[in-house]
């Protein structure tokens, strides 16, 4: 029989879709019927077995180093040629064709132990940053360093699906130009079933971290292709879908719990440390972070973090968390629990950990915090957070120097005073909770950071200010107020706030 | 306008509902602006809701770029189904930032309810306007598509701000 008239043998498009599970505590299960799109050629190999009662027939496909069979503007997997006969009679709903699959792709270790790690639901408090045994997630990988460039070299797994049910979802023809094959798609949803066991479950995260893998290598931040797209939706789905967020608010609550009632000072050690072994940086930057002696396993994971934020920014677990944070409109104690849960951020998940557990702290019995402000360099790139200090006056202004690297010129911005601030204070002595910086760099009291930022470094390049960025505040001073000064001329807000 | 005497009253959660199923979600983040009225001063029962892309950016602070909008859906009314349309013109509106949280979110959907009751003809805008300057407080809360928002809606803005600076007075 012929396929719109055309009879003999003609490939296929083909494409899989499937549905995945979800696990209790999500933090919004909108997405649970979302359905995954395998559009990865790390899928080496497939095998569809088509049973049509008293006969089968296979499509298959089977690419090498040469031959890709892959589509690259459908997106779809190119099968062997099919005759055309076949074709039809697969398509004939009266033959009620049922399917099965055979799957073979690869993937690098490493994102498969790191969603195992994010996605814990156990009722311990270890996470990426702090796992119960390094070695599982330090055996994926081997990491090199050459003068300042970091090599990290993945290791990688085959895995094969053997006699996955699948079904045949939709189908399109569309006629070619006279002689030539019609284009033929077909699509087919995996069965992991409605209840996925173990090896399910297993196999859907590694077809995730196949894709992780491939968002590594090719997830760049600008102009990405469109299959790199569906691989981020499809990381960013699993985790929606995996993420118990209670268990990170209990990681939180744990952390809180054991330094309630502390001095400030006592804080700025004590929480310090405890809120830095729960979370890794997970971007390079020029400051010291984890410290390669005392901290190694996290200096290490830090470092291959650092490569893909900077090369393959949409491979970046920060860039999921962002995604997870925004499109549900986490609170500040949500994306505190979220960043626990995942134990990775940059500088503003580890600002928002720390002025949420000093928000409870505050409001727990016994506290000798009197406020908190989460806050930042005026003119660098950076968050962290002020405490036992309060903030009464905020200006709103434009960013008028060309050397600021936090905001653009004209892009508005808040701040707040410090040295002003800190004279309001008097004798209450206020401190810093940077757990992001090491420990060496930090600068633990307000008066340090004061002259940090009018040091002589900053003051070469233009950047020395009394300002701080302004982000929010616990809790609100009475006598609060918000000057508006963007509709003053450059110069004004120059006059006003220098060198931002 | 005229106050109907049966019309329904629409409660902002119950269109918020409906629009998140009109949304068809995805794991893409995004920002749905706040209900806005089809035109202003409002001479019928629309509202329509515009959503912006809210890319993450690599920064240390979190930060995202905004771009859109980049779909439109209408409501002609309580009852009717929404309408759905992508728009042609999307294009990058800059960057915005974690902001004060502090800012009461709850006035913003006090703001909404207000507007709602208004293109329903439960109040007039004047009854509602104390209500409705929410909607300024969550132009500031988001700089960047609140800009493209000013624009769009200029009527509606404009009168907003008018009733802002007599509130003042």
């Amino acid at each position: 029989m012929a396929i719109l008239g055309y009879k003999g043998d003609l490939p296929v498009a083909v494409s899989f879709q499937w549905k995945g599970d979800i696990v209790a505590g999500v933090v919004d299960a909108s997405l649970k019927d979302n359905l995954y799109v395998l559009a990865n050629e790390l899928v080496t190999e497939f095998e569809i077995v088509a049973d049509l009662g008293s006969w089968e027939m296979l499509i298959s496909r089977k690419a090498t180093p040469k031959k890709r069979f892959f589509d690259s503007t459908l997106n779809f997997y190119v099968s062997s040629p099919i005759s055309s006969d076949d074709l039809e009679d697969l398509l004939d709903p009266a033959n009620k064709a049922t399917f099965k699959v055979n799957l073979t792709f690869t993937y690098r270790t490493f994102f498969d132990v790191l969603l195992t790690q994010m996605t814990r639901l156990d009722s311990t408090s270890h996470n990426p940053a702090n796992p119960k045994d390094t070695k599982p997630i330090l055996d994926t990988f081997t990491h090199g360093r050459s003068g300042k460039k970091v090599r990290i070299t993945y290791k990688e797994e085959s895995k094969t699906l053997k006699g996955l049910s699948c079904s045949l979802r939709n189908h399109d023809i569309k006629a070619a130009k006279s002689g030539k094959v019609p284009g033929v798609k077909l699509i087919f949803q995996l069965d992991f079933g409605s209840s996925p066991g173990a090896a399910e479950k297993e196999a859907m995260r590694k077809l995730v971290a196949m894709d992780w893998s491939s968002l590594a290598r090719r997830g760049r931040a600008k102009s990405p292709d469109p299959v790199v797209l569906i691989w981020q939706e499809n990381v960013s789905l699993y985790l929606i879908n995996h993420t118990d967020l209670s268990r990170g608010e209990r990681l939180r609550q744990e952390i809180q719990d054991r330094h309630v009632g502390k001095t400030p000072k006592a804080l700025s050690t004590d929480l310090r440390v405890d809120i830095d072994r729960h979370l890794v940086t997970a971007n390079h930057w020029g400051e010291d972070r984890e410290s390669r002696k005392s901290e190694h396993y996290q200096w290490v994971l830090s470092e291959l973090l650092g490569t893909l934020h900077q090369s393959a920014w949409r491979s970046s677990p920060v860039l999921h968390s962002r995604t997870i944070s925004q499109l549900f409109s986490l609170t500040t104690q949500q994306k505190a629990a979220l960043a626990l849960q995942y134990g990775v951020g940059h500088c503003g998940e580890h600002a928002d950990v720390s002025f949420s557990i000093l928000m409870g702290i505050i409001d727990s019995p016994g506290n000798l915090v009197s406020g908190v402000v989460s806050s930042g360099n005026a003119n660098v790139d950076h968050a962290f957070v002020v405490y036992n200090m309060e903030v009464n006056d905020v200006i709103k202004t434009k960013a008028t120097s060309p050397a600021n690297s936090r905001v653009k010129v004209d892009e508005e911005l808040h701040l707040f005073d410090l040295r002003k601030a800190l004279a309001a204070a008097a004798k209450r002595e206020a401190f810093v909770m940077d757990p992001y910086l090491d420990a060496s760099v930090m600068k633990s009291t307000a008066k340090e950071l004061l002259a940090a930022i009018n040091g002589p470094g900053k003051k070469k390049r233009k950047k020395d200010t009394d300002f701080l960025a302004y982000v929010d505040q616990y809790p609100i001073p009475l006598g609060f107020n918000i000057d508006d000064i963007t509709s003053k001329t450059s110069a004004e807000r120059a006059a006003k706030v220098k060198n931002v | 306008m005229k106050r109907p005497q049966d019309t329904p009253r629409v409660l902002v959660g119950d269109l918020r509902t409906r629009l998140k199923h009109a949304l068809e979600p995805r794991p893409v983040p995004s920002q749905p602006s706040l209900a806005l009225p089809a035109d202003w001063p409002p001479t019928g029962t629309s509202v329509e809701f515009l959503v912006y892309e809210y890319e993450p950016l690599p920064t240390g602070r979190v930060a995202f770029q905004v771009r859109g909008p980049v779909r439109r859906i209408v409501f002609p009314s309580a009852s009717e189904a929404p309408a759905v349309e992508a728009v042609a013109s999307a294009r990058d509106l800059g960057i915005e930032q974690e902001s004060a949280t502090s800012q009461a979110s709850a006035d913003w959907a006090v703001a909404e309810q207000a507007l709602l009751d208004v293109m329903s003809g439960q109040r007039t805008a004047q009854e509602a306007s104390g209500e409705l300057i929410g909607y300024l407080h969550w132009l500031e809360r988001h700089p960047a598509l609140g800009a493209d928002l000013r624009v769009r809606k200029q009527a509606f803005f404009e009168w907003l701000e008018r009733n802002r600076r007599r509130r003042k007075l």
